[in-house]
């Protein structure tokens, strides 16, 4: 098997990419780059315009609004996509916990992506649809 | 040649479409129906399994949540499409306070537009991350 075929199997175990085909998952992984970070590496600046989404494919992060942590997420999550979506400032700092590997996905090719990969776009929208519907429950009862 | 679908007409003004080509909206008008409601009619009923998406096109509704007002819609606000993207119930009440002009989506329709108009997708991402971005403004400062 091709190193190749190994990346695709490899973002295939990504939650968020479960139930995407072949070409989708080969298309994903020519839109992102997977970078390794230390642990205390700082992702995201709460307040700071983003520039970047991250898919967190091993590690664990903090995230902290006004300097009180919110949540802890790790692998299969995705991170930092609201300022690329909404095009406004970063909602949160996110922080590595432990040494952390991602897919990082720029502006640049983020809406491109999911234009053209349907079936991340509704996988995405499945996702915030959770958020949301937890967020309600928090604020509304 | 036939006579364009009047739907279309009405889906134009509405801002969750403004990134649709004709085409597009066509294509969208075709799979929905538009329906006019009485003063009081409830669109979605909180708790329970919801199988329709509306868009509202004139008129407008409250919503309600566990007995408290949370916001009013009005013209262009999308109504019920949480239940559709993630299956879980109703996460709040919407009554008609007005006579009220709706194109309505179900389930199965709703998910072919999203695949068949990505633009379309990625308008309702950056409408439900404006949604994640108020509550947690609202719930966490």
């Amino acid at each position: 098997m091709s190193n190749r075929d190994d990346y695709i199997d490899h973002l295939r175990r990504v939650p968020l990419f479960s139930t995407l085909t072949n070409k989708d998952l080969t298309r994903i992984a020519k839109a992102t780059d997977e970078l390794d970070f230390e642990a205390g590496h700082q992702l995201i600046a709460e307040g700071e315009s983003g520039s970047e989404a991250y898919v967190l494919v091993s590690g664990t992060v903090s995230v902290s609004r006004h300097g009180t942590v919110i949540a802890a997420l790790g692998a299969g999550e995705i991170i930092g996509e609201l300022a690329l979506l909404d095009n406004t400032v970063r909602a949160a700092s996110v922080v590595c916990e432990t040494a952390c590997s991602a897919l990082v996905l720029d502006r640049r090719h983020f809406v491109p992506l999911l234009e053209d990969t349907p079936a991340l776009a509704i996988k995405l929208l499945q996702a915030l649809a959770g958020r949301l519907r937890e967020l309600d429950r928090t604020a509304f009862g | 040649m036939p006579d364009p679908d009047p739907k279309v007409a009405h889906l134009e003004g509405v801002a969750l479409f403004r990134d649709c080509t004709s085409r597009e909206l066509e294509r969208i008008a075709a799979a929905g129906d538009e329906i006019v409601v009485p003063t009081g009619r409830v669109l979605v009923d909180q708790g329970q399994t919801g199988r329709e998406a509306f868009v509202i096109l004139a008129g407008t509704a409250t919503a309600v949540r566990s007995g408290h007002t949370i916001a009013t819609l009005g013209p262009g606000d999308i109504v019920g499409e949480l239940s559709l993207l993630d299956h879980g119930p109703r996460t709040a009440t919407v009554t008609c306070d007005t006579e009220c002009r709706l194109f309505v989506l179900d389930q199965r329709h709703f998910r072919s537009v999203l695949e068949s108009v990505p633009s379309l997708s990625v308008r309702l991402l950056a409408a439900l991350s404006a949604r994640i971005r108020d509550l947690d403004q609202r719930y966490y400062g």
